[in-house]
């Protein structure tokens, strides 16, 4: 049953892409730094690069972590939609399988947050 | 055991009378005074009735007045004329 | 003759409640009540229902306006002396501020449900029951708003609050919550609200909290609160006997009240974060833990509750063992994303003092001081430096409850909580299991969510940046109603009113940067 109703009931999602004037929504939640309370929601254009999604988006959404400037992207180990994954960070969001409220996972061990408290 | 019932009253110059009463009537309640308010827990059931309280301030007293006066309580309420309980039935 | 002097409480009800009813002869009782059936929930005898206060609208009136002549009379009294002055500290009325901008506008959202519900009932007993309780809840939305008008007069964020229920993004926690209750059918508003929210958990609203004003010197809250309080008891005992009559009338009610039972003890659990985090946080004297009160309130009463309705076959909500392992963490939880996200709401948010973090640590042994004092004592630091934490993004809300996901994982706290759900080819995202299921349940309510995160993002709030939302479509004005306590102009306004007292908040620079990140 999708909903309890007296009557017919047709509803519509609030939050389909095509709401977003041309961009689409990404979460990012940097895994053990939980300083963040809570994942970032980011507006972002579905032909963005990954690499300009990394040196544009996520770096300075992060920034004010005393880990973030010893994250190296490169050996970051990502999760899409809570599955292992590699982006190409010469690929674009879309090309790269991220859809729009996709949420992404990024996980740097051996920072695990200020003195090691996964904050 | 028992689960609990309880009656959180208002600390207050009428609340007292009530709460002689309650202690009177039934020999297991526990009184807590807390800020502002007190609370009254007792195993099982916990009576009010309205003879002892007349007694105890000498004037006549309507039960449905002391709502006035509760802050919340806990247990199946029953209201009568003469008597104001509440109790679990396990 | 016998004349018989007086009737009795009973036979006085009965004479002015159930014989004033009638069967209808030319319409059909379904077209007078048509929301009686959709729900499923079968209705043999509605004679059965029992009850427990007989009071009749003559008696009603009567204590009515006695508790109001009594409450008013406080309310001048603490005026006339200006009681905002003898507060423990200033802090506290932030307490106040999402009390009236969050909880306020509830108490008119449940005159609006009991008002609509008590015409939808065919039972005499029910409707004057929700009658009362309709006028019962509008009579406690005034005396808030009298109460705080006092306080709006000194202090900052008072000035907007039905304004800032409809659109502030935390705000719309607790305004979905209600929403999602009175369009739901007239029996699962009464199981969420009567006996969920009233009976279960509204203790826990009410009772620390107004103990908490006690103990910081906020005389009109405590008197609205106890005012209130006085007619809860009667709200609660309606939501028992509503979840009793219900079960007795038939085995087909029971799976269809225990899944609303599951479902409205989680909603209203999640909603209480903010209540906890009030506690907590917000009170300078306090009274009780979070953890306290859900220990003496929910585990304890609750745990004999459920023990009596276990023989009609109701077990106690499930995730039940959820809320009891986040009692350790949920308030700090909350106060991290108020804290950062400071920029955003119409109160002030500061680091704990000291004397805070160590009887955080107290009552928190298990978890304080390994998980959440590294945060706030890095925070204090950065302060102290001149650069408050502000988050400049927005968060992930969740579909259901509307809060950020910020709780952690039931059995790992180092990890925040997810599960997402697709639903016609777009995916939803939640911050427990329990928002999960009543997603799946009925996806097609919550597709609708306004959720305020993404309502900004789509343009609907205004302009493009923080600060032009919170300025011009909340409503509330940037540097004066929001950031940091510290150096803000309601502390400096404080410090002014007790030239000597500095023990109440600690000495720190102001906070220049405090405008950057919005």
């Amino acid at each position: 049953m999708p909903v309890t109703a007296i009557g017919p009931y047709a509803a519509q999602a609030l939050d389909s892409q095509d709401r977003f004037h041309g961009l689409q929504l990404v979460y990012l939640c940097w895994e053990k730094h939980l300083m963040f309370c809570a994942p970032f929601t980011l507006p972002l254009p579905p032909h963005m690069l990954f690499a300009d999604f990394i040196e544009q988006v996520a770096k300075p959404a992060i920034a004010q972590h005393p880990d973030a400037q010893w994250v190296d992207f490169a050996q970051v180990q990502w999760r899409l939609d809570e599955q292992p994954w590699t982006p190409d960070p010469g690929a674009s969001l879309q090309a790269n399988g991220i859809g729009h409220k996709s949420l992404l996972h990024m996980a740097t061990p051996g920072l695990n947050g200020l003195a090691g408290t996964c904050n | 055991m028992k689960s609990r019932v309880y009656i959180n009253l208002q600390d207050n110059d009428y609340a007292r009378a009530i709460v002689e009463a309650i202690v009177q009537d039934n020999p297991g309640a526990e009184v807590q005074h807390q800020p502002s308010m007190i609370r009254i827990e007792a195993e099982g059931r916990l009576e009010i009735r309205r003879e002892t309280v007349e007694g105890i301030t000498a004037s006549p007293w309507d039960i449905q007045e002391m709502l006035m006066y509760v802050i919340t309580l806990g247990g199946n309420v029953e209201e009568e004329d003469d008597r104001f309980s509440l109790h679990w039935n396990n | 003759m016998a004349v018989k002097k007086r009737l009795n409480a009973k036979e006085k009800y009965r004479c002015m409640t159930r014989d004033l009813d009638w069967e209808p002869s030319y319409q059909r009782h379904e077209d007078i009540y048509p929301h009686e059936r959709f729900e499923g929930i079968k209705i043999t005898d509605w004679d059965k229902w029992e009850d427990p206060f007989r009071l009749t609208m003559d008696t009603y009136w009567k204590y009515q306006a006695e508790k109001e002549k009594k409450l008013y009379a406080i309310f001048d009294a603490f005026s006339q002396n200006n009681g905002h002055t003898t507060l423990s500290d200033a802090r506290y009325v932030n307490a106040l501020k999402l009390f009236l901008s969050g909880v306020t506008p509830l108490e008119y959202q449940a005159y609006q449900g009991f008002a609509r519900v008590g015409r939808q009932f065919s039972g005499a007993g029910a409707r004057v029951a929700c009658q009362m309780q309709a006028i019962d809840e509008l009579r406690h939305v005034q005396t808030q708003i009298h109460a705080m008008s006092h306080y709006n007069k000194h202090f900052n964020g008072l000035h907007d609050f039905a304004h800032m229920h409809d659109r502030v993004w935390f705000l719309s926690v607790p305004k979905s919550f209600f929403e999602d209750a009175r369009t739901a059918g007239p029996f699962e508003f009464l199981t969420a609200i009567s006996f969920s929210f009233e009976y279960v958990l509204t203790n826990l609203l009410f009772v620390p909290f107004m103990s908490g004003a006690a103990f910081n010197g906020d005389m009109a809250t405590v008197t609205f609160g106890f005012s209130a309080q006085s007619d809860e008891a009667r709200h609660m005992t309606l939501g028992l006997e509503v979840i009793k009559f219900l079960l007795e009338q038939h085995e087909d009610n029971v799976p269809i009240i225990q899944r609303w039972i599951d479902k409205w003890f989680w909603r209203g659990y999640r909603l209480l974060t903010l209540v906890g985090m009030m506690m907590d946080y917000m009170l300078p004297n306090k009274v009780m833990s979070w953890s306290e009160a859900w220990g003496v309130y929910f585990e304890e009463a609750g745990g004999a509750l459920f023990k009596d309705l276990e023989r009609y076959g109701i077990r106690p909500p499930k995730y039940v063992e959820e809320a009891n392992i986040g009692k350790e963490h949920i308030t700090h939880q909350a106060w991290s994303i108020f804290y950062q996200y400071s920029q955003a709401t119409n109160f002030h948010t500061w680091m704990p003092t000291d004397e805070e973090l160590d009887w955080l640590s107290e009552k928190y042994p298990d978890t304080f001081d390994s998980l959440y004092r590294p945060r706030f004592e890095h925070w204090r630091a950065l302060q102290e430096k001149g650069e408050r934490f502000y988050n400049p993004t927005l968060p992930m809300l969740c579909q259901i409850c509307q809060i950020p996901l910020a709780f952690s994982e039931p059995d790992d706290p180092t990890t925040l909580s997810h599960r997402s759900a697709e639903h016609a080819g777009e995916r939803y995202h939640f911050c427990s299991d329990g928002c999960c299921d009543i997603f799946q349940y009925e996806p097609e309510k919550y597709i609708q969510a306004w959720l305020p995160v993404h309502q900004i993002l789509q343009g609907n709030c205004g302009g493009a940046d923080v600060e032009s939302v919170v300025r011009d479509y909340y409503n509330i004005t940037p540097g004066e109603d929001n950031f940091e306590y510290l150096g803000s102009t309601e502390h400096r306004r404080w410090q002014d009113w007790h030239p000597n007292d500095k023990g109440s908040t600690p000495a720190s620079p102001a906070d220049p940067d405090r405008r950057q990140t919005a």
